[in-house]
C-alpha cells in the first residue's frame, strides 16, 4: 500500500526510513510526521546525533509542548539510544507516541556495525508499542548503508511516498553484516588471563590505561565496566576469562572473552529497575561508560570489546 | 590486595537502638559478596531503622555490591533508606549510571 499520508503507531510499532536528497526534502517531510502527530494529540521525541536535524528546531518551537527536542549529540555508542526511545514510551503510557532521529552514519566499519544493529533493534525493542518511528536516511550516505536501512525498516518513504520496504526481513532479527568477524588485535596488545583474581584484572586495567594516557575520570569508567564484565565471568561461566588491551584510531580498546552466552540481543540496552534483581546489569553499566561496545557471541563464547576514547571531544 | 590480606574490612557500631553506623574500606566485587553479606547479617539482625554506611575507604564496588548494601538495609521493618556517606568518585560513577543513587541517602 502505498500512502502520501506518515503512519500513526496507534496500531503497533510502525517504523520507516525516510531515505532524502535535499535538506528541504527532510525539513518537509519531518514536519509533515511532527505535525500529523501533534493534531493527533501524539507526544513526539526528535532526536539528532547530527546536524542534519538541527536546522529542524527552530521549527518545532512552535509545535507546541506534545514536542520534545533531544540533542544526542555526543552519542556515539547506538546501544545508549534505545533506553531513550523507551523511557519516552514508557513516560507516556498507552498512548500513541512518535520518533524522529537520524544519525551521523560513520565511515568506521565498528561504529556503522552497531548503528545498523541498534536500526533493527528497534524492532525488537519496539515491537507491539504504539510508535511511530521515523529514520532520516541522507541518500549520499554509503550505499551499504541505505541496502541494510531496507532490511531493517519495514516502511520507506522517499518522494513523499509512504511504502512497504520490500527488502525488510522480518524473520531476520540483526541482519548478518552487524556480526562480521572484529578485526583481530594487534600483536602489541597486552592480555591477561584471570578468573578469581578479579582485584588483579581491575589494576591491570587501570595501570594500561592510564598508560595509554586515558583521563583519570575515563580511567574509573573504564574499571567499572571491565569489573563488571570480569564479575560476570565468575557467575556465569567456569572456565577462565582472558583481558585484551590495546590502542589504536585514539581509543584504548579493550576486550573480555570468556565461555559465556548472551542470549538477549536487547542486553544491555534497556534501563534496568534499580529496585528488581535480575541479570543483564553489567552489560547495561558498560554501555553507559564506553563510547562503543562490540558484542559477539555464540557456541565458542562472548567477546566483548569496549572503546574509550582518548580525547572525548572529538568524534 | 595482597594475598594475605583481606580485600575489604567492616567495622561496626550502633551510635543508639535505632541506627547501625558501618564503616567499609577495601574493594568490594563477587569475591567477597558472600563474606560481606555474612559480615552485614548480624548487623542487619538487629533491626536498626537506619543504616549508615561510612565508605570513603572503598576504592572499588560493583553493582551487586552496592544492591547488596543498599538493599539488605532497606529490607528492615520501619527501616528507613540507607545512608552512603562520603562515596569516592568510583562508586558515586556506579550509583549514578545504575540508577542506585535514587535508592538511598548519599552523603557527601
Amino acid at each position: 500500500v502505498i500512502t502520501s499520508q506518515p503512519p500513526s503507531g496507534a496500531e503497533g510499532l510502525r517504523h520507516a526510513a525516510l531515505f532524502y536528497r535535499t535538506p528541504d526534502e527532510l525539513l518537509s517531510t519531518v514536519l509533515e510526521f511532527v505535525q500529523a502527530g501533534v493534531a493527533a494529540g501524539e507526544p513526539v521525541l526528535v532526536t539528532s546525533t547530527g546536524p542534519g536535524l538541527q536546522l529542524l528546531q527552530p521549527r518545532l518551537a512552535d509545535q507546541g509542548e506534545l514536542v520534545t527536542w533531544a540533542g544526542l549529540t555526543g552519542i556515539v555508542n547506538p546501544r545508549r539510544i534505545t533506553a531513550v526511545m523507551r523511557s519516552f514510551a514508557a513516560g507516556h503510557l498507552g498512548r500513541p507516541i512518535r520518533y524522529v532521529q537520524e544519525r551521523v552514519w560513520p565511515a568506521r566499519p565498528d561504529q556503522l556495525r552497531e548503528a545498523i544493529r541498534h536500526e533493527a533493534l528497534v524492532n525488537l525493542a519496539l515491537a507491539g508499542s504504539p510508535a511511530a518511528v521515523l529514520c532520516a536516511y541522507d541518500m549520499r550516505a554509503d550505499a551499504g548503508v541505505l541496502t541494510s536501512a531496507q532490511r531493517t525498516h519495514p516502511t520507506l518513504v522517499q518522494d513523499g511516498r509512504w511504502r512497504p520496504s520490500a527488502a525488510y526481513a522480518a524473520d531476520v532479527l540483526i541482519p548478518e553484516e552487524c556480526d562480521e568477524p572484529m578485526t583481530s588485535p594487534p600483536v602489541t596488545a597486552v592480555m591477561l588471563d584471570y578468573r578469581d583474581d578479579q582485584a588483579a584484572v581491575r589494576r591491570f586495567a587501570a595501570e594500561h590505561a592510564r598508560a595509554a594516557g586515558l583521563a583519570p575520570d575515563r580511567v574509573r569508567d573504564l574499571v567499572l565496566g571491565v569489573g563488571e564484565l570480569a564479575g560476570n565471568t565468575l557467575m556465569h561461566t567456569s572456565g577462565p576469562g582472558t583481558l585484551t588491551m590495546w590502542t589504536a584510531g585514539g581509543e584504548v580498546l579493550c576486550q573480555i572473552q570468556d565461555s559465556g552466552k548472551i542470549s538477549d540481543p536487547l542486553a544491555g540496552t534497556l534501563r534496568p529497575d534499580p529496585a528488581a534483581a535480575g541479570g543483564g546489569r553489567g552489560l547495561w553499566i558498560v554501555n553507559q561508560l564506553c563510547d562503543l561496545a562490540e558484542f559477539r557471541t555464540g557456541p565458542a563464547g562472548t567477546t566483548i570489546r569496549l572503546h574509550i576514547r582518548l580525547k572525548p571531544d572529538e568524534p | 590486595v595482597p594475598p594475605d590480606e583481606p580485600a575489604f574490612q567492616l567495622t561496626v557500631s550502633f551510635p543508639d537502638d535505632a541506627t547501625a553506623f558501618v564503616t567499609l574500606a577495601g574493594q568490594l566485587d563477587r569475591t567477597t559478596a558472600i563474606e560481606l553479606s555474612a559480615q552485614l547479617q548480624p548487623v542487619l539482625a538487629r533491626q536498626p531503622q537506619l543504616v549508615i554506611y561510612d565508605i570513603a575507604q572503598v576504592s572499588y564496588i560493583d553493582d551487586a555490591a552496592a544492591r547488596t548494601l543498599i538493599y539488605s538495609a532497606d529490607r528492615s521493618p520501619g527501616g528507613q533508606r540507607p545512608v552512603l556517606r562520603r562515596p569516592p568518585p568510583i562508586v558515586l560513577r556506579l550509583l549514578e549510571v545504575t540508577g542506585l543513587d535514587t535508592q538511598c541517602v548519599i552523603e557527601p
